[in-house]
Parts: structure tokens; C-alpha cells; sequence
């Protein structure tokens, strides 16, 4: 499986003028790659994720799963390719962990819901891949951030998609907690051969442990392994501000201690 | 039981041979089970189910648990239908009016009122994409047409308006044979959409965001939903006047007794305790061997408020 961008315009039709929040994205990536969209606050990276998910319509450009436009892929066809974890507080907490997983079996269970065996070992198998066999029978409301989180992705590893789209995953979570999740999803992309992309602020670890990397800044996108981007000065335009620089010795942002 | 009580109290036995004995169908006890009491209880049963599914229904699209069969301005249209007939009679110019009075009447007019009303947010909704304000205009939609009742009212003369408000009492009885299975078809009709939305439902319960994500198409079933609603509530509010509390009571009821938000158990758990409940409200309603018959509404809330409240403090936290 191969995600494909092609000359992207992303942001919200109005009547007048769309809002353009940004535009000309272009980038390839396939199983086995993690991506990590990094920029700083307000530059579009969550609407380029619901864009690719398709859940909401580009302006213009077009995403393609290996040679098909999901723009013209029936919303059921689409839920057998691609799962999301959102930043959206989700409706109900009042599932059941085992519930809430099962409910990623959805695109392939019969018009009651009803599980079949098959759907059933897979939901095993994602509750003991992520090690959630001893909060499985608690409600989600019980669970800490980052349990909860491990419950979403759970959720999203039963759709059995070949594409995860995580949006801010890492959010929440303490430091111990997000690396331990970037990790987590580092193995799922190489161990699974699933293509994932996610946005996150914490550049420092992405640049550690992303394959890829996708780099917005007003001026515009770069898209490529964290070494070359470093090579070609992308990340050092991460942020227009004096007060955060990248160090490319470290690989990592860093600031001036005031003197 | 809920057969047996009323201002003639007709021991079980009776009501058994009356249903079922071909020898005693003749007689006052029989005609009073088989005219008056079973469509009663039928159209309790049917009212109850209606109104519980529709509750559940709009909470679980709306993701609020203040939403009822009624936001989305169903019983508000009918209201203003039957007030427009009751105390209307100036504006349709005297005469006119006099002949439209009557039980069949009033509810053509409420059933016009109130699928008027939905036929305009169905319209709506198409247009907007955000539930939340789909909600809101709901609302809007009710303080518009309660406005217009109140105006009514307010040049309506003392005899016109206690019609009205006798109305607005809820009754579940008073309805024939043919009346109750229109009822019926309407109940059934509302019932089988929704058994076809479970796992659509299931899905709303993580956000729409989610439920297109797993392949739900929201505009396509948001449709489905209101117009089982509107079908359920509709005919509902029709027939038995705008009975309230039930729609929003039971839903609540059926998460705390089955600690469940999975709609393959809460679509046959409202199913059932609905029913029950509005038959249990019904038979208080009677008040048993006396003459007089309360109003149906008020016996609701004085029944359903304590029984939530009662829940809601024993668990300390809101399923939902």
C-alpha cells in the first residue's frame, strides 16, 4: 500500500473565497514508513490529516491509496483502508475497553454487529499485542490518558486498515508515555507493515524514531528521512522565532538559556 | 392488570373468558375489556414503545442526554395543529370551524402540525452539517410554535382553552380498533428502521468523526434516524396528545438497569421497560374503582421522576 499526494489544497470552502490553510502538499509513502507531521500550532496539520483520511474534501489535489482516488471510494471502502485516531474527546466513555476495540471490526461485521470467530481473534490478538488484557473488562472512563489512548489505537489496529492516521496521539501524555506510545507505533508500522502517519509537537522524539518526516512552515512543505531534511536546512524554518533553533549536532530544537 | 382497573374494577378471570371464552362475549364486562380496556392498554403499550425507542434514538445522535422524542419540534407542531383547531375558530372564521370538532378531528390536525414541523427541520437538516445546530433548531422551532400557542390562547375563550389543555393532558385512551392499528403500523414501521441503525447507533456513540471513519454514512443515516423519529414520536403525539418524560426517562432507565450503551441491548431493553412503564402510569392514571381518570401527563413525571432520580443518586455516576 502506498499513500500518494498530489498537489494538495487544503482548508474550507466559503462562500466567498475558500480558506485556503494551505496548499501545493506533495508526498508519497508506503507500508512500513512512519510519518511525522510536525509545525507549529494552527498550520494545517491536523485538516492534512482529516483530508487524507478522508474526512473532509480537499480544495484541490487529489490523495491516492495506491492508484485509487479516495475521493472515489465508497465511505465502507475507505473504512477497509484507512482508521484514524482523532484529538476529538469521543462521544461516550462509558464502553467497556473490549467493547470499544470490537468496534473497530465494524466495516466487516453483519448488519446487527454481530462478531464473527475470526473477528473475535482479532480483537484478541490486538488486546494482547498492546497489553491490555487486564483493563480489557474495565469502562474507558476508568482509564488513564494514556491507557486511553492505547485503547484508540487498539481500536484502530482491529479496523485492520494498512494506513493508521493518528492526529496528536502523544498529546497528554508524559514524557515516559510518549515515548513509550512512539515506539509502540514504530513497531506496528515495521512489525505489521502498516503505513503511519501522525502529527505531534514533540519534534524531538520524531526526528528520533520517524522514517519520515513531513515539515510545514507558512513558507510552504518539506517532505523527506529526518537526516535529509536536516541536510537541506527544512527544520531550522520549523519555526520563524529567534528564541527556539535547531541544533544539527544534537538533531534536536533547543533555546538560549537567558543570560 | 392493567385491563382489570378502572372506575368498573373486572376481576382477571373475567377479562380472560372475555378475551378468549366465546360464551361470555356477550355482556357489559366483555364489551367494556374488548371496546374500551384492551385498545387502552394496546395504545399504552404501543405509546410507551414509540416514545422510549425515539428517546433513545435522539440521544444517542445528538450524543446529549437532554435530548428527547420532542427536539426536534415534533410535539411542539403538533401542539400548535391542535390549538390552531381548538382555538383557532376566529381565524378560520366561525362556521367553518364547528364542523372540524371532534376527537378524529384533532388528531388529523395534530399529525399535520407535527409532521409540518418535521418535514421543515428534515429540510433543514439536509443543509447543515453540525448536529449540535440541527438541535438548536429544533429547540427554536418549539419556542416558535409555543409562542404562536400562547398567542392563541391568549385571545382563545375559557371553553376553547380547557380543550386545549385537556390535550395537552396526554389521554392513551379513547382510541377505536382501526385507530390503534394505524398506531400500530406507524410503531412498527419506527421499530423496524431502527433495528436496521443498531450498529450504525453503536457506531455514533464514538462521534460521527469516528462513524465515518468506520464507514458510516452520516447524512444517509442521520435521514434514517430522524425520520424513525419522526414516524415513532409523530404518530405518537397524534394519537395520545404530547406525552412527555417517557421519551427522555426510559433510555436513561434501560443504561443504568443493563450498565450497557450497546443498542443490540438497549433497543429491546426500552423496548420492554417502556411499555411497562407508561402501563404502570396508566393504571395509577385510572385511579382504580374510582370515576375519575387523571391526567396521563402529570402521572409520567410524578411516576418516571423519582424512579431516574432515585438511580441516578444509588449509582452516583451518569451512564452514559
Amino acid at each position: 500500500m502506498q499513500i500518494t499526494v498530489n498537489s494538495l489544497r487544503i482548508g474550507y470552502p466559503q462562500k466567498k473565497q475558500d480558506f485556503v490553510v494551505c496548499e501545493d502538499i506533495q508526498f508519497r509513502a508506503s507500508a512500513g514508513d512512519l510519518v511525522g507531521v510536525i509545525g507549529s500550532n494552527g498550520i494545517g496539520k491536523s485538516t492534512l490529516l482529516r483530508t487524507m483520511a478522508g474526512l473532509q474534501a480537499p480544495l484541490d489535489g487529489t490523495v491516492f491509496l495506491d492508484s485509487q482516488n479516495i475521493a472515489e471510494l465508497s465511505p465502507k471502502e475507505l473504512s477497509r483502508k484507512v482508521s484514524v485516531v482523532l484529538t476529538d474527546p469521543i462521544a461516550t466513555k462509558n464502553l467497556r475497553v473490549r467493547e470499544m476495540i470490537s468496534l473497530g471490526r465494524q466495516p466487516y461485521t453483519n448488519w446487527l454487529g454481530t462478531l464473527s470467530q475470526e473477528d473475535v481473534t482479532k480483537i484478541d490478538q490486538v488486546i494482547s499485542m498492546l497489553h491490555l488484557e487486564e483493563i480489557q473488562d474495565r469502562n474507558c472512563y476508568e482509564l488513564s490518558d494514556g491507557q486511553l489512548q492505547r485503547v484508540m489505537i487498539g481500536r484502530a489496529l482491529t479496523q485492520d486498515t494498512p494506513v493508521i492516521i493518528l492526529d496528536e496521539p502523544t498529546m497528554h501524555l508524559d514524557l515516559v508515555h510518549k515515548v513509550q506510545l512512539l515506539k509502540l507505533l514504530n513497531s506496528i508500522a515495521k512489525e505489521l507493515h502498516k503505513l503511519i502517519v501522525f502529527s505531534t509537537h514533540e519534534i524531538n522524539l520524531a526526528i528520533q524514531l520517524c522514517s519520515h518526516l513531513m515539515v510545514m512552515n507558512k513558507n510552504g512543505t518539506a517532505y523527506g528521512s529526518p537526516d535529509a531534511l536536516i541536510q537541506k536546512n527544512s527544520l531550522q524554518q520549523l519555526f520563524p522565532h529567534k528564541e527556539v533553533f535547531f541544533d544539527p549536532q544534537s538533531k534536536s530544537f533547543t533555546f538560549e538559556a537567558e543570560s | 392488570m392493567n385491563i382489570g382497573l378502572g372506575s368498573v374494577e373486572i376481576p382477571l378471570s373475567d377479562i380472560w373468558n372475555s378475551l378468549f371464552d366465546s360464551e361470555t362475549q356477550e355482556g357489559n364486562t366483555a364489551y367494556i375489556v374488548r371496546h374500551y380496556r384492551l385498545p387502552k392498554a394496546l395504545t399504552a403499550i404501543l405509546v410507551g414503545a414509540g416514545l422510549s425507542l425515539s428517546g433513545l434514538l435522539m440521544q444517542t445522535l445528538f450524543r446529549n442526554p437532554l435530548a428527547g422524542p420532542f427536539v426536534l419540534g415534533i410535539s411542539s407542531g403538533a401542539s400548535l395543529g391542535a390549538a390552531i383547531l381548538l382555538m383557532g375558530g376566529a381565524l378560520l372564521g366561525g362556521t367553518a370551524s364547528y364542523f372540524l370538532y371532534g376527537d378524529v378531528a384533532l388528531t388529523v390536525a395534530a399529525s399535520l402540525g407535527s409532521f409540518l414541523v418535521l418535514a421543515v427541520v428534515v429540510y433543514v437538516a439536509s443543509k447543515v452539517r453540525d448536529t449540535l445546530a440541527l438541535l438548536i433548531i429544533g429547540l427554536m422551532f418549539g419556542s416558535l410554535t409555543a409562542a404562536l400557542v400562547s398567542i392563541l390562547s391568549y385571545f382563545a375563550d375559557s371553553e376553547e382553552l380547557q380543550r386545549f389543555i385537556f390535550w395537552t393532558f396526554g389521554s392513551v385512551g379513547n382510541l377505536s380498533w382501526p385507530q390503534v392499528g394505524i398506531l400500530g403500523i406507524c410503531v412498527s414501521l419506527g421499530i423496524f428502521i431502527s433495528i436496521g441503525m443498531i450498529k450504525t447507533l453503536n457506531s455514533f456513540l464514538l462521534g460521527e468523526q469516528y462513524a465515518i471513519s468506520m464507514g458510516v454514512s452520516i447524512p444517509r443515516s442521520r435521514f434514517w434516524i430522524i425520520a424513525a423519529t419522526g414516524i415513532l414520536a409523530g404518530a405518537v403525539t397524534a394519537f395520545a396528545g404530547p406525552i412527555a418524560f417517557i421519551g427522555l426517562a426510559v433510555p436513561h432507565l434501560c443504561r443504568q438497569l443493563f450498565a450497557s450503551t450497546d443498542h443490540r441491548v438497549l433497543v429491546p431493553a426500552v423496548l420492554l421497560y417502556g411499555p411497562i412503564l407508561l402501563l404502570l402510569c396508566d393504571t395509577v392514571a385510572q385511579m382504580p374503582s374510582s370515576a375519575y381518570v387523571l391526567p396521563i401527563n402529570a402521572i409520567t413525571s410524578l411516576v418516571g421522576a423519582p424512579i431516574v432520580i432515585w438511580l441516578l443518586v444509588r449509582k452516583r455516576k451518569m451512564i452514559f
